[in-house]
């Protein structure tokens, strides 16, 4: 599975002046608040529950290495003490009192904090979220507990198999910006944190204009946007654009190909992963979506893609995803090879990428199939209002709910000529990364391009 | 390999008493929507929804109890292979560009109780999708060539879900625990057994299991039952007919402590203790399922708000012919971690939940419940399960059950089912010297 395919996620853009709410469908409201807050209503009256979602543009873009990991830290301080709540025990009993179901994710440019509550909650729910997300205490000890279960998190991930290609591949491709791709952060700046640095990414990253607040599920826009106005009105706006005052530096171009293995006996079958840059949403939207659809063509059964290496035998999996982001979004080829043939495999790989261009590698049915299935999915996603509110804080971070209102429209003017263009800009012939994850035994399959190990 | 979202732990209920907030009463949640009919003597259970996507699933009773160890794998394997390798009608390649083109996800699956055939596709083109659906559970046909592809990674599936902790962790756990009966051996199938199989082997396996006296369709969707109806008595008019007796289970009754232990060089430990639970059909099950809810409360308040020792404990029941529940931590320090374990456990035991933290859990429990029914292919899995169990009306009724339960009820039903443990440990041998000594 990609990246992208794992994440559920994919498109968006920048965010400017945008009037989202001539083109959003109609059960979508926007409202923007005069301190700068964007809030979006989903009505779906299926279920009696209502989930109230604060995004912030805020994730590991915004980390320098001394910062690596504390965007994920700050967003687990969130559900501890606070002006209101004098302790995570009380900050708990609350959550059980109103029933809420919560969760929060720390990705490369947002970071998310939800409540599922039942509708009859909603009012007290969205006070409990202004007493969480304006007023944080950053209680020193609650936070030096924190810290050790936060690297206790990193260290589940660090168990998994595919760890360790996930790390190295990162470094490859990212270089003296690894920080700014890497979510979960580093060991030392985890454990060592302090409530400062927490008051530093709040003082720069979670004001209003800088947020976005979702309220999804049985509930009325007017009165919501009411509530809303109520109790985060008052939220003082910044003065200020902190990617402006602080801006994310401009991910380098590789200079050549790399590749590279690693070992791990945490894996019992290799993987191939091939990653290029690929296009974002500041300097080339209609690249996003010529990617999309390439990306569905190749997915397909009925690809040369997916014939030439699955079907073939010669892979177990094989899938290409490119992540929609502001800043850089990889294009990731990923491939369980079979391990009886990782040598042929790969160079079907690069046979395969050889001919992404050629007039012929797509037919015409399989555009119109990709473009159809990337309907279906947007249809899908809608169909867990409480999961939904995630796509769309996803795509309001990395790009903006325009995308997403426009993206059917976007994608049914993708053309071969459009997608041959994506290819030839970011992967024909472009240096990229690929890395491929052994264990002792499978040692002997790496081909000697893969040489010397990472 | 998602590096997109780093979770939290989420739905926790605490035992402590809450503040004086009053919350409001929650309406008792009946779903009275959902309906059972048999069409041509298949039994049918239907769950009209207002969302667009379509869940359907065929489900096939028996599970691990059809085949003895030495074919572990064949109905998971079989069942896949029924919608990946063919049907008569079209062969594994059209059938896979057809359900590719609708974005139409068609799959089988097999667990300890119970394997099915499963369908998810958008209302517009369920047309498309019952087409497939049907012909995967009458017609497949197992062509070698596809059957061979579809081993390689079923293997390879095999292998990486031993080196996934929690999952081994768990599957070890089971295998260990219930030696002796169908759950000893993974449904999944190992390497051996999976590595004999061949698309024979699967066909002569898959129309002894099509039989519409052990298996029951479910339904979950925007779609009438009128239109559902016709859509069966076209589609199954025809399936074969043969006495079928269900399993009968002895579950084992753990007494004392026993422990597995395997050594796995990892950046954490992971350990876990299986206990017995109540059948779903016990007037115990839904106290006990209350507790095991507490317990995980509990165990998430010590380890790792109190003590910080890990990101990730917790507890769980099962809905199993062989129930268990089982609680969890991973942790660099498992002899700390395991003392409050047990503690927290046996504290449990001795108290008695407050009205007010009952209370709570139960508002918490609307809530998780509600957030089910927002999908269509929960809402299938829920029946299905709860059908296999006895009787798909469990599922509908466990709102109003948990509403009436009582702190005594979830003592007593804790107290009845947990005595010995059957501990599981993964990863650091060293710090594992003396842990269950």
């Amino acid at each position: 599975m990609t990246k992208k395919l794992l994440a559920l996620l994919y498109l968006l853009i920048t965010v400017a002046g945008l009037h989202a709410q001539s083109k959003l469908p109609s059960n979508i409201f926007f409202k923007k608040l005069p301190n700068g807050l964007d809030v979006l209503v989903v009505e779906d009256n299926s279920v009696p529950l209502a989930t109230i979602m604060l995004t912030s543009k805020n994730g590991s873009y915004t980390e320098t290495p001394q910062f690596n990991g504390l965007s994920h830290l700050y967003e687990h301080m969130f559900f501890k003490a606070n002006k209101d709540y004098k302790s995570q025990e009380e900050f708990m009993d609350r959550v059980s009192e109103l029933g809420i179901d919560f969760n929060g994710t720390t990705s490369y440019e947002n970071v998310d904090y939800y409540f599922t509550l039942p509708k009859f909650n909603l009012k007290a729910g969205l006070k409990f979220m202004n007493s969480a997300i304006r007023y944080p205490k950053f209680d020193a000890q609650e936070m030096a507990r924190e810290n050790v279960v936060v690297d206790g998190e990193f260290q589940r991930k660090e168990s998994s198999p595919g760890y360790a290609l996930n790390e190295a591949m990162d470094h490859h491709l990212w270089g003296d910006l690894y920080s700014r791709k890497n979510t979960i952060g580093n060991h030392d700046v985890i454990r060592n944190a302090v409530p400062a640095q927490m008051d530093s990414i709040k003082n720069k990253y979670y004001y209003p204009n800088n947020c976005l607040l979702t309220i999804a599920g049985d509930v009325l826009h007017n009165d919501v946007f009411k509530q809303v106005e109520m109790i985060y009105g008052s939220w003082p706006a910044s003065g200020f654009d902190p990617f402006k005052k602080w801006p994310i530096p401009e991910f380098k171009p590789l200079t050549k190909v790399d590749n590279f293995y690693v070992v791990s006996n945490l894996t019992q079958v290799p993987v191939l992963e091939i990653d290029w840059l690929g296009p974002d949403t500041r300097t080339d939207i209609p690249a996003t979506y010529a990617a999309d659809v390439f990306s569905y063509i190749l997915n397909q059964n009925a690809s040369k893609f997916s014939q030439s290496l699955v079907q073939s035998g010669l892979a177990l999996q094989a899938n290409i995803g490119y992540l929609t982001l502001s800043h850089v979004g990889p294009i990731t080829l990923f491939v369980v090879p079979n391990p009886t043939k990782v040598k042929e495999c790969l160079a079907e790989v690069k046979r395969q990428v050889a001919m992404f261009d050629a007039e012929d590698y797509v037919t015409n049915e399989q555009i119109e199939t990709a473009k159809l299935k990337l309907g279906i999915r947007q249809t899908e996603e809608q169909e867990v209002t409480s999961d939904f509110v995630k796509v769309l804080s996803f795509w309001w971070a990395s790009a903006s709910i325009d995308y997403f209102t426009t993206y059917q429209e976007n994608l049914s003017k993708v053309t071969r000529a459009d997608m041959q263009t994506y290819v030839r800009k970011y992967i024909k012939n472009k240096p990229y990364c690929a890395g491929l994850l052994v264990n002792s035994q499978l040692q002997s399959q790496v081909p000697a391009d893969f040489k010397p190990a990472n | 390999m998602n590096k997109i979202f780093l979770m939290l732990m989420t739905g926790l209920f605490f035992v402590t008493a809450a503040s004086a907030q009053t919350t409001p009463a929650t309406t008792s949640v009946s779903t009275i929507t959902t309906t059972s009919f048999e069409v041509n003597g298949l039994k049918v259970i239907f769950k009209p929804t207002v969302k667009e996507v379509i869940s359907v699933r065929m489900y096939f009773r028996g599970g691990n109890a059809n085949f003895a160890a030495s074919q572990a794998g064949i109905e998971s394997f079989a069942l896949k292979a029924a919608t990946d390798c063919g049907v008569k009608s079209y062969s594994s390649n059209t059938f896979r560009d057809m359900a590719d083109k609708y974005n139409i996800n068609i799959g089988g699956s097999a667990d300890y109780d119970y394997g099915y055939i499963g369908l998810n596709c958008v209302a517009k083109y369920f047309n498309e999708g019952w087409n497939l659906f049907n012909k995967a559970v009458t017609e497949p046909v197992f062509e070698e060539s596809e059957v061979q592809l579809l081993k390689q990674k079923a293997l390879a599936a095999v292998k990486t879900g031993e080196t996934n902790p929690d999952d081994r962790i768990e599957k070890l756990g089971v295998q260990s625990a219930f030696r002796g009966t169908p759950y000893a051996y993974d449904p999944d199938g190992s390497e051996e057994t999976l590595s004999r199989l061949n698309g024979i082997d699967l066909k002569n396996y898959y129309y002894k299991l099509l039989n519409k006296n052990r298996m029951f369709l479910v339904v979950a969707g925007k779609i009438t039952r009128q239109q559902l109806e016709a859509k069966i008595k076209e589609a199954f008019a025809n399936l074969p007919s043969a006495p079928y007796t269900p399993a009968v289970y002895q579950n084992p009754l753990f007494v004392g402590d026993k422990a597995v232990m395997e050594k796995r060089d990892l950046a954490t430990n992971y350990m876990s203790a299986i206990m017995n639970a109540p059948v779903m059909s016990s007037p115990d099950y839904v106290p006990f399922r209350m507790g095991i809810n507490a317990l995980s409360g509990s165990l998430f308040g010590q380890l790792r708000t109190k003590y910080n020792l890990s990101y990730a404990p917790g507890a769980f029941s099962t809905i199993n012919q062989q129930p268990y529940a089982m609680m969890y931590v991973s942790t660099t320090n498992p002899k700390e971690a395991a003392r409050i374990m047990i503690d927290v456990l046996n504290r449990l035991k001795k108290s008695t939940l407050t009205t007010a933290g009952l209370r709570d859990m139960k508002s918490g429990y609307i809530t998780t419940n509600y957030m089910k029914l927002q999908n269509s292919e929960s809402v299938t899995g829920n029946l299905g399960e709860a059908e296999i169990m006895g009787d798909w009306n469990y599922a509908e009724r466990m709102p109003d059950l948990i509403n009436n339960v009582t702190p005594d009820q979830i003592s007593k039903a804790l107290n009845k089912y947990i005595a010995g443990l059957r501990w599981v440990y993964l990863g650091n041998e060293a710090q594992a010297v003396g842990l269950f000594n």
